[in-house]
């Protein structure tokens, strides 16, 4: 992997690297990649994949009771305006 | 003494803890809370099983009206909505909650060294970190701050700084402990669960946490029998052997001590080899999902920026410590396109590998015991390089790869006077059967 690979998966994962630090990312990234391809070596033939076998529980989606849950989700915006988040400049 | 008077001094021997293992002390918190228990004791109220028994969280459970942030600078300000599952079962059982403990940054590392508020320190030797993600909660239970602490185990978080301060450390069956509450790493793996510095302690804790809720859509309930009759049999996967010759030779003595009572059997788990490769696809590519949450805009720190696209870069670029970056960075990398099948699909077929090995071992054995750790606690500072510091999790990974519920106990210590954590392993659900057995290894080891 190089620098400009680097680059596209930190623009990928919006995520800001000062350019000086992009070799070592780079660098530390190329270690673990050569250490995957241990699992070349695997024989996943006709297996299928496994993530956890409990199945997901549903609920209805009813509103909360709990009435000053606006208020305190909204306490922890950096910024607000009345009830909403406030974002900056999307378009020019 | 009242609850009030006991919180108290554990508060006081909190502000004098040198191991750096508190971020925030809930003090206002805490002799509130502790005022009402002595009340309701007052009143005759006997529905209280952890009566005034101080507990620590680790700083990725919430509590309404408390801050809580990851040990990151990204959720900087940050006050919970909402009270997490764990924190209001042990608020009911009567338990106050003296504070928040100092962990790696999201949970990531295994040493407590990646922690925007410096590291933790082991009490067993101060030039040495306590094992992380969970080091904060472990050390404060090894140097007698509080009885007990909950940790999260994703990937070992819990046992391995169980094993480096000498205490006993329990990752429950995935599912077993409520999630809600408890800030995401990686969801398939995540587990809260407890330190104590005994089983009997573990046990106490677990009864209060454990069970079903509603509120955790991956929730599941344990497994009530216990017990089994005849000689038990502990397997011992013969893939585990890379460990320092220091941790084999405690390891083999106390493997020698318990075949006095127990069978001991070889088993053998060969896609083990796999499972730190494919937990740092798994592990990261949940966190690069899970993570996109911090953006600047509903919580935490902002940077400033000239707009919306700007301001995640920056934000995001500024609140991550570098662990942190680099795992999203490789979740990102493991999902992007034309990669996808290559590591992320190919990662989940190892780990149905693994489930099904520990599915057949367990057919032998009634347990799976290893050392927790291929090592003792090292040095601060003493391993840089992120992939060695990945390898330190070869042990404790494959339980969380395939659900199982995992304990480490003390069995010894190294000639440097270190601690050797022991893992004990079962089958999925059989929480209160690994208890039950890690009770009776417990009193083996302690025996002489």
């Amino acid at each position: 992997m190089n620098i400009d690979e680097i680059k596209k998966i930190a623009a990928l994962a919006r995520i800001e690297i000062p350019e000086e630090r992009l070799e070592d990312f780079a660098g530390e990234f190329n270690k673990i990649l050569e250490y995957f391809k241990k699992l070349d070596s695997a024989p996943t033939e006709g297996v299928e994949p496994f993530c956890f076998e409990e199945e997901n529980v549903w609920r209805s989606d009813l509103p909360s009771s709990d009435s000053d849950a606006r208020e305190r989700i909204l306490k922890n915006a950096p910024e607000r305006q009345d009830d909403f988040f406030k974002v900056r400049k999307v378009i020019e | 003494m009242s609850v009030k008077e006991n919180i108290s001094s554990c508060i006081e021997r909190i502000k004098r803890d040198k191991t750096n293992s508190f971020i925030e002390i809930f003090e206002k918190r805490a002799l509130r809370k502790a005022e009402g228990i002595d009340s309701r004791l007052a009143s005759g109220d006997r529905n209280l099983p952890l009566a005034g028994e101080p507990v620590a969280i680790k700083d990725n459970m919430v509590i309404k009206g408390e801050a809580a942030g990851c040990a990151s600078r990204i959720l900087e300000g940050f006050v919970s909505p909402y009270d997490a599952e764990v924190v209001t079962r042990l608020e009911n059982a009567g338990a106050v909650i003296v504070g928040r403990t100092n962990m790696d940054e999201f949970a990531m590392g295994s040493s407590t060294e990646t922690s925007a508020f410096g590291p933790t320190r082991n009490p067993v030797d101060m030039e040495r970190v306590p094992g992380g993600s969970s080091g904060g909660s472990a050390a404060a239970v090894a140097s007698g701050l509080v009885p007990y602490s909950l940790g999260s185990d994703t990937g070992g978080s819990i046992r391995q700084p169980a094993s480096f301060c000498g205490i006993c450390g329990m990752k429950p069956t995935y599912g077993v402990v409520s999630r809600y509450g408890l800030i995401a790493f990686a969801s398939s793996l995540d587990q809260i669960g407890p330190f104590a510095k005994d089983m009997d302690g573990i046990e106490k804790i677990f009864n209060i946490i454990a069970g079903k809720d509603e509120k955790d859509e991956t929730s599941r309930e344990i497994e009530k029998l216990s017990g089994k009759k005849g000689k038990l049999v502990c397997g011992i996967p013969k893939e585990f052997s890379g460990s320092s010759p220091e941790v084999k030779e405690v390891f083999d003595k106390a493997v020698k001590k318990l075949s006095r009572d127990f069978e001991i059997i070889d088993v053998s788990l060969p896609s083990t080899e796999y499972a730190v490769s494919i937990y740092y696809i798994i592990a990261p590519s949940e966190a690069s999902s899970n993570l996109s949450r911090f953006d600047g805009i509903r919580y935490g720190f902002r940077a400033e920026s000239e707009d919306l696209i700007d301001g995640y870069f920056k934000t995001r670029g500024q609140g991550f410590g570098d662990e942190v970056k680099r795992r999203i960075m490789l979740g990102a990398f493991a999902l992007s396109s034309g990669y996808y099948d290559a590591y992320y699909m190919k990662a989940l077929k190892v780990r149905r590998l693994i489930k099904n090995e520990f599915d057949s071992a367990f057919q032998k054995a009634d347990v799976i015991i290893s050392p927790t750790s291929p090592r003792t606690a090292f040095k601060l500072g003493e391993i840089t390089d992120p992939l060695s510091l990945y390898l330190q999790d070869v042990y404790t990974i494959p339980a969380n790869m395939a659900g199982l519920p995992a304990v480490s106990i003390p069995c010894g210590k190294d000639p440097a006077g270190l601690p050797v954590g022991f893992q004990i392993m079962a089958p999925r659900a059989r929480d209160i059967f690994l208890i039950e057995t890690a009770k009776k290894f417990e009193a083996v080891f302690s025996n002489e």
